[in-house]
């Protein structure tokens, strides 16, 4: 990817993720909160993570947000991952 | 020897009323709501727990499929000793297996190999999908313990196992990393702290010591965790593909002996003039449950060979297999008690077996809940596999289907909780459209499958991610109940295309099996055409003559 998203871009579009599985508006979501909190159990983290695989072109295991549990969390380790593969690529 | 062939020797002919191991002395444990004594003693005799454990470690367990086939002439005689002495050390075993030590693997496989029991302790009978919400707590107590307190409840072996895998909450937060299991040795615990709860009752299965378990403070040493605390959730939903693929599938011995029941009582009885064999409905239907008992071998059988050679897609596989596998084999079973009529509840004489059979096979914990548990359980992949493998996907491999084909070792590192989109089995009905020369009505029937799952990819990508959750609508579970069918189909093709058999690979019997299930995409009523049900049955009559069971491996049976 020639853009690799910062944190920053994929907070945003995490929030707009989580708001279209809860059918909420994104400005209802704090990417602070867990998302068990939300409502968003196992069954949500296998949806979000093929979600994200497809946004960032990435492999992911399926239980990612099972660890990084926040929108937070997930933004920070995919911004970890992505730029480990820009300079792998590089 | 430990083949097949061995233990249905040993176990005799079930039908000889005077064999302490046939029926009727099976029937008779059941009426006293007691394990079958004399069974267990032949289990230990031939070591069956053996066959749970894998050979590096000392036991016979080389594959999944073969498993599965040790277990059938178990699971033919009797269902509680099927589960009672068998099952229920493999379904805590493959926690061990995944998730453990080497030491705690080693552990375990002593016992096994001793003759114990080791009891699965999750909150209902293993396979229960609401386990994330157990509330049994293990938390840390003096130094290099754990405080084990809950009740667990409905648990097979409770009383008598030796050892246990309890699957404990150890921690309180929410979310999918605060549960892990735990591998107890009873003789760890200190006296008083963990009780046996009364035995539970049951109108099937009446055999099996279904207890309870109560922890008080009850301590237990902190390493007895299998793998990293909190990883719990994630080893039950990749160790249990194991067992969600391989129970339903040795119950196929089940359906088995209820076919042979129903052979039995038809060509015995006078009725109208003729035996109750001719009448044109008992025919149809001893051939139906016939073309049925081999889709459920062959999904079976595939989905087992499909976790030694794509465990990265087996999440979907075995859950569907536990609700197709059992759903076809109970719809079987009650459409031959019709066949047996007045005579299937009575619970004397040598059709009582099949009113024990039914009964088993109706508490197995395959009632209707568990099956939709099991469709809820895909449902979130749906869009995923629709997105990146329908109907593009690459062929799986040939020796997918060829049981005979040598296997790698069980690949426990490589299951996964999802499958993340890839599946392959789908592709049967596709690929065999592209081949030149197949029989018309395999083709047809192909055809049929290959735009049922273009079908299924359109109704999966329009999906909601709210209509995969807990809300799922019954549309929205209809798509991986249809999957289930689509894949049952592939793997009937896949096993008739790679057929050796002359049998298997005879067309008769894949267009009877792909007919049987159209019904369940709704393209069909799934009843066989006169001259094909007339081909089956005597392909069933002919192996019942023989001794021969009604599987795909078609091999020799006693009586």
């Amino acid at each position: 990817m020639s853009n690799a998203p910062s944190t920053e871009d994929l907070r945003i579009w995490l929030i707009q993720r989580v708001a279209s599985y809860l059918e909420k508006d994104p400005s209802d979501i704090s990417p602070s909160v867990s998302l068990t909190q939300y409502g968003l159990d196992s069954v949500y983290a296998f949806v979000m993570c093929g979600d994200i695989e497809d946004h960032l072109d990435l492999r992911l295991e399926p239980t990612v947000a099972w660890d990084y549990r926040t929108i937070d969390a997930l933004a920070d380790h995919l911004t970890t991952l992505v730029d480990r593969r820009a300079g792998g690529a590089g | 020897m430990s083949d097949v062939g061995t233990l249905e020797r040993m176990f005799g002919d079930p039908w000889d009323p005077a064999n302490p191991l046939g029926h009727a002395a099976a029937v008779a444990a059941d009426e006293r709501e007691e394990m079958f004594g004399e069974g267990e003693r032949l289990l230990d005799r031939f070591v069956l727990n053996a066959e749970f454990v894998p050979v590096e470690y000392g036991g016979r367990l080389t594959g999944l499929d073969r498993l599965v086939r040790m277990m059938r002439p178990v699971w033919r005689r009797d269902p509680c000793l099927g589960l009672g002495y068998g099952a229920s050390s493999f379904i805590a075993s493959v926690n061990v297996w995944t998730a453990g030590s080497d030491e705690q693997r080693r552990a375990f496989a002593r016992m096994m190999l001793a003759n114990r029991k080791i009891a699965s302790v999750y909150h209902e009978l293993a396979h229960g999908n609401d386990f994330a919400r157990a509330e049994f707590a293990a938390t840390p107590g003096p130094p290099g313990t754990l405080l084990l307190n809950g009740r667990k409840e409905v648990v097979t072996n409770a009383k008598r196992a030796d050892s246990l895998v309890v699957f404990a909450r150890t921690s309180p937060e929410e979310g999918s990393r605060s549960h892990s299991q735990l591998f107890v040795h009873k003789e760890d615990l200190p006296p008083g702290r963990m009780t046996d709860l009364p035995r539970f009752r049951s109108m099937g299965m009446r055999g099996v010591q279904l207890g309870g378990l109560l922890f008080e403070d009850c301590p237990a040493p902190a390493d007895a965790v299998l793998g990293a605390p909190g990883r719990g959730m994630e080893t039950a939903l990749r160790s249990f593909q194991l067992t969600r693929t391989a129970l339903p599938s040795m119950m196929v011995g089940v359906l088995d002996t209820g076919l042979r029941t129903a052979i039995r009582f038809t060509s015995g009885r006078a009725l109208y003039g003729r035996t109750a064999a001719d009448i044109p409905q008992v025919r149809a239907t001893l051939a139906e449950a016939f073309a049925d008992l081999l889709v459920c071998d062959a999904f079976g059988t595939v989905a087992a060979r499909a976790v030694h050679l794509l465990p990265g897609e087996t999440s979907v596989y075995a859950s569907l297999v536990k609700y197709m596998v059992s759903k076809l084999l109970i719809e079987a079973m009650d459409r031959l008690s019709l066949v047996l009529g007045a005579q299937f509840y009575i619970r004397e004489g040598e059709h009582a077996v099949f009113q024990k059979l039914l009964r088993d096979l109706a508490v197995i914990g395959f009632g209707h809940a568990a099956r939709v548990a099991c469709l809820a359980t895909v449902l979130p992949q749906v869009p995923q596999l629709a997105r990146r493998s329908w109907p593009a996907a690459a062929e799986p491999p040939a020796d997918l289907f060829r049981p005979d084909a040598e296997l790698p070792p069980l690949p426990f590192d490589a299951l996964t909780a999802a499958a993340s989109g890839r599946e392959s089995l789908s592709t049967g009905p596709g690929a065999l459209l592209d081949e030149h020369g197949a029989d018309p009505d395999v083709r047809r029937l192909a055809e049929v499958f290959a735009r049922e799952l273009a079908a299924l990819r359109d109704e999966a990508l329009a999906l909601r991610p709210r209509d995969l959750g807990v809300a799922a609508t019954p549309e929205a579970l209809a798509v991986p109940a249809r999957l289930a069918a689509v894949l049952a189909a592939s793997a009937c093709l896949g096993v008739w295309r790679h057929a050796g058999d002359p049998f298997l690979k005879d067309p008769a019997w894949v267009v009877a099996a792909l007919t049987r299930l159209t019904a369940r995409i709704g393209t069909g009523d799934g009843r066989l055409p006169a001259p094909l049900a007339e081909r089956l049955l005597s392909e069933t009559l002919t192996r019942y003559a023989d001794g021969r069971a009604f599987d795909l491996a078609g091999g020799p049976i006693p009586g």
